[in-house]
């Protein structure tokens, strides 16, 4: 039985993507059959593991299933570490969701085929509550939340709770953590310590704010690949553990 | 369709040049780059019975003298199903540090050890194809590589990209066109194990003894009996050395076919030197026991720890202790049997038997008549009195009654193993999972009676040598009375799983079977 994950936040720019990345990556070399969905049109995801945007037939094809998510699969550079690329057409998704009967379930179909595939399914969403994440909420056994300790982005985790209670499935799980945390700002230290009170699930990790991860740009690979020794390549590994159940250490 | 290159394995090529002129040229003609090139050593490895194997897979790891990959495949395919790196080949899977793969195996294998089942030496070079924007659309690994003491095999190896299949299609072309390559007839592993003269799953804990149904009893019956003598000694250095529990437990089970089938199968061989051979089997018999039954305690321990109060859990900590320690002495005494010189001259003794061909005239009884009939009186009579003997169990019935009963139910199945191959084999086969139904309750109801049972021995003796008494005695009573709750509602399945099988349509198997043995 395979594991499906999320990366999500209402916010943007909080480091979803850059936990996807690492995380898939990580996760490969641990073992896992991995596969990372880059769903944000945009294309990141798909950009730092060096794969084509692009998905032939484009979105529409893939929510009529008139194409299988298992012929649109790509192999990254990496073994165990499969990826479904990001398509331009992805920003129609919502639209193509809507023509179809019970969006809300369409992506859990589309996921079902492959899933015994895999060990662990990432989904790298974009930002914002819309019919595609409502249809991701719906896939998922979890969702991975960035968490800036900033109060804006509390405000926002708040409201995706609220927003789940009436909108999610039942008991759909948050696993909400520290991201791009930088320890010499006091206002980052002093909201890592209150959040930690006021948000009792809040995994114990914090990702720091670190340059390497802005390399990944110019490296075009994870950062837990070209600087696997870093302390936030370190924050990756343990997070990974919270998220798939094993013990810490 | 896409996936059909993923369906063949690694192409062989003809020696010729030296293996880096070899890359080189490979290397130019796919414009690939060189990864890495070194000497290398190829181990596979599998459980004793082949576990992976059978349920598709290979594992090989890859490395030089320290540490290497250690990958996962399908049988015959060369998409790579997980991939780790720094690792040294793993005798279980938890020495692996990689918390996924460490799962997969261990779900797969346990609890058996992992064990070479093959090896070769040679030189591998790692190439890689790059497409646009430096994306890895393909990698190759050429292998010079030969088991020791035969020449050696010049093979190549792809490592296809999913999605990436026209790289894939246009470098087999080439290596096809250019390089003489050809798509092996088998894996890597069964290449290596063919110039060993070997084959991948050659061993199985089955039965699998095929009978002339028109043949002697004596004859057919020491075919079978010899075929557990082989699946004993086969299992004998695991046993010795203690590699993972399964060795021992085929041995006693092969050892315990044996003796049923000498109790049961009577009037076939000569009654004084079947009691003389019978007095040895007991001798190991009770010499094995007492290891396995620590075996079956330390496997069930997880369980036993899941299964009460965790406040309690730590008081189960000197009863590990001391199921260790005893499974300790009661092997070295199993090794030094195993070392005897009574062992030896048993064991040279019963294969002499065995291999005796039967005499022309015997005066036994039924000995020189055909196998399928004396083989279908005795299950039929057998299976009678599994039917006789559970008809008499009530709600109210001494667990003895019941206990009886599973050795009934036990000899009835040796039976029906042992002489499958004389009869057709769909109904058999749902005869034997009939009856295994049956068989499955009494053997957990017996387990949790002689569990309980061996807890209260431990118990006593750890009341004066645990660090605190109170506290394991607490736990091993918790523990007791689990097994109790679960024995009272095993218990009350019995009636259920009896009457599915004293059942029209399982009688009628049975006598079509046995009975009317195509006369009637
Ligand atoms: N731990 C970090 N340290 C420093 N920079 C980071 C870290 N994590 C992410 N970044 C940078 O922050 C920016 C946004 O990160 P990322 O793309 O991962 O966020 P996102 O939540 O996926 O954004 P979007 O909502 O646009 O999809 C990127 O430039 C990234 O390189
Ligand atoms: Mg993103």
């Amino acid at each position: 039985m395979s594991r499906v994950l999320a990366l999500y936040q209402i916010k943007g720019g909080v480091g979803k993507t850059a936990t996807a990345v690492n995380l898939a990556f990580l996760a490969a070399a641990e073992g896992y059959r991995t596969l990372l969905w880059d769903l944000d049109p945009q294309g990141a995801t798909s950009f730092y593991y060096r794969v084509r945007p692009k998905v032939k037939g484009g979105a529409r094809k893939l929510v009529l299933r008139k194409r299988a998510l298992d012929e649109v699969i790509k192999g990254t550079d990496y073994g165990g570490l499969d990826l479904i690329p990001a398509d331009f057409s992805y920003r129609n998704l919502d639209l193509d969701l809507a023509g179809v009967r019970k969006p809300h379930t369409r992506i859990r179909k589309l996921l079902k085929p492959v899933a015994r595939d895999y060990d662990l399914i990432l989904l790298d969403c974009a930002p914002g509550i819309t019919l595609t994440s409502e249809s991701v909420f719906h896939a998922v056994d979890a969702l991975v939340v960035p968490l800036i300790p900033t109060t804006l982005s509390v405000r926002t985790y708040h409201q995706l709770q609220d927003h789940l209670s009436v909108h999610g499935p039942r008991r759909l799980p948050c696993r909400p953590f520290f991201s791009m945390v930088d320890r010499r700002r006091g206002m980052h230290r002093a909201l890592v310590d209150t959040l930690s009170h006021e948000i009792p699930e809040i995994l114990p990790i914090e990702i720091p704010y670190s340059a390497e991860v802005e390399r990944m740009g110019t490296r075009r690979a994870p950062v837990c690949e070209f600087a696997p020794r870093s302390p936030v390549t370190d924050a990756y590994r343990r997070l990974l553990r919270a998220v798939m159940g094993q013990p810490a250490g | 369709m896409s996936e059909v290159t993923f369906e063949r394995c690694v192409l062989a090529a003809p020696p010729g040049p030296t293996f880096p002129d070899w890359t080189e040229a490979v290397r130019q003609a796919l414009g690939a780059e060189v990864v890495h090139s070194a000497r290398h050593r190829v181990v596979w490895l599998d459980t004793f019975d082949w576990r992976l194997w059978r349920k598709g897979f290979v594992l090989e790891w890859l490395g030089g003298d320290g540490c290497g990959d250690l990958r996962l495949r399908r049988i015959g395919g060369c998409r790579v199903e997980v991939e780790v790196g720094g690792v040294k080949p793993p005798r279980w899977p938890d020495d692996l540090p990689q918390a996924g793969l460490r799962a997969r195996l261990r779900r797969m294998t346990a609890p058996r050890v992992l064990l070479p089942v093959a090896e070769s030496r040679g030189r591998r070079a790692l190439l890689r194809v790059l497409g646009p924007e430096d994306k890895t659309v393909l990698r190759l690994e050429l292998r010079d590589e030969a088991v020791a003491g035969h020449p050696p095999q010049r093979l190549i190896q792809p490592l296809p990209i999913r999605g990436y299949d026209r790289a894939l299609r246009g470098a087999i072309q080439r290596l096809r066109a250019e390089f003489q390559a050809q798509w092996a007839a088998t894996d890597p592993l069964g290449l290596a194990l063919a110039t060993l003269g070997r084959a991948p799953g050659d061993y199985s804990n089955k039965l699998a003894v095929r009978l002339n149904p028109l043949d002697r009893a004596d004859r057919a019956l020491k075919k079978i009996l010899l075929h557990l003598l082989d699946l004993v000694e086969r299992n004998e250095p695991g046993v010795r050395e203690d590699l993972d529990p399964e060795f021992l437990h085929d041995y006693r089970v092969s050892w315990r076919r044996t003796r049923s089938l000498l109790s049961q199968v009577k009037k076939v061989l000569p009654d004084e030197e079947v009691a003389r051979f019978a007095a040895e089997l007991r001798w190991i018999s009770g010499l094995t026991s007492p290891v396995r039954d620590m075996d079956v305690y330390l496997l069930e321990f997880d369980g036993y720890r899941e299964s009460i109060p965790a406040d309690l859990r730590p008081g189960l900590m000197p009863l590990h202790a001391l199921l260790v320690e005893e499974k300790r002495k009661a092997h070295a005494a199993l090794a030094r049997a195993l070392s005897s010189r009574r062992y030896r001259s048993f064991m040279q003794a019963w294969r002499f038997f065995l291999e005796a061909p039967p005499p022309a005239y015997t005066p036994l009884k039924n000995a020189a008549r055909p196998v399928t009939e004396v083989a279908s009186r005795r299950i039929w009579k057998v299976f009678r009195r599994v039917l006789g003997q559970g008809r008499t169990i009530d709600d109210a019935s001494p667990p003895e009654d019941l206990h009886e009963l599973r050795k009934t139910c036990k000899k009835l199945r040796y039976l029906l193993e042992a002489f499958a191959s004389l009869y057709p084999a769909e109904p058999l086969q749902a005869s034997i999972r009939d009856l295994k139904h049956l068989q499955d309750n009494l053997g957990e109801y017996q387990d949790l009676a002689v569990h309980a049972a061996a807890l209260g021995t431990f118990r006593e003796r750890l009341c004066e040598t645990a660090p605190d008494p109170a506290l394991t005695d607490r736990a091993i009573e918790a523990l007791i009375e689990s097994f109790q709750r679960r024995a009272r509602q095993v218990r009350q399945e019995f009636a259920d799983r009896f009457a599915a099988f004293d059942s029209k349509p399982v009688r009628k198997r049975f006598r079509a079977l046995f009975k009317e043995d195509g006369r009637a």
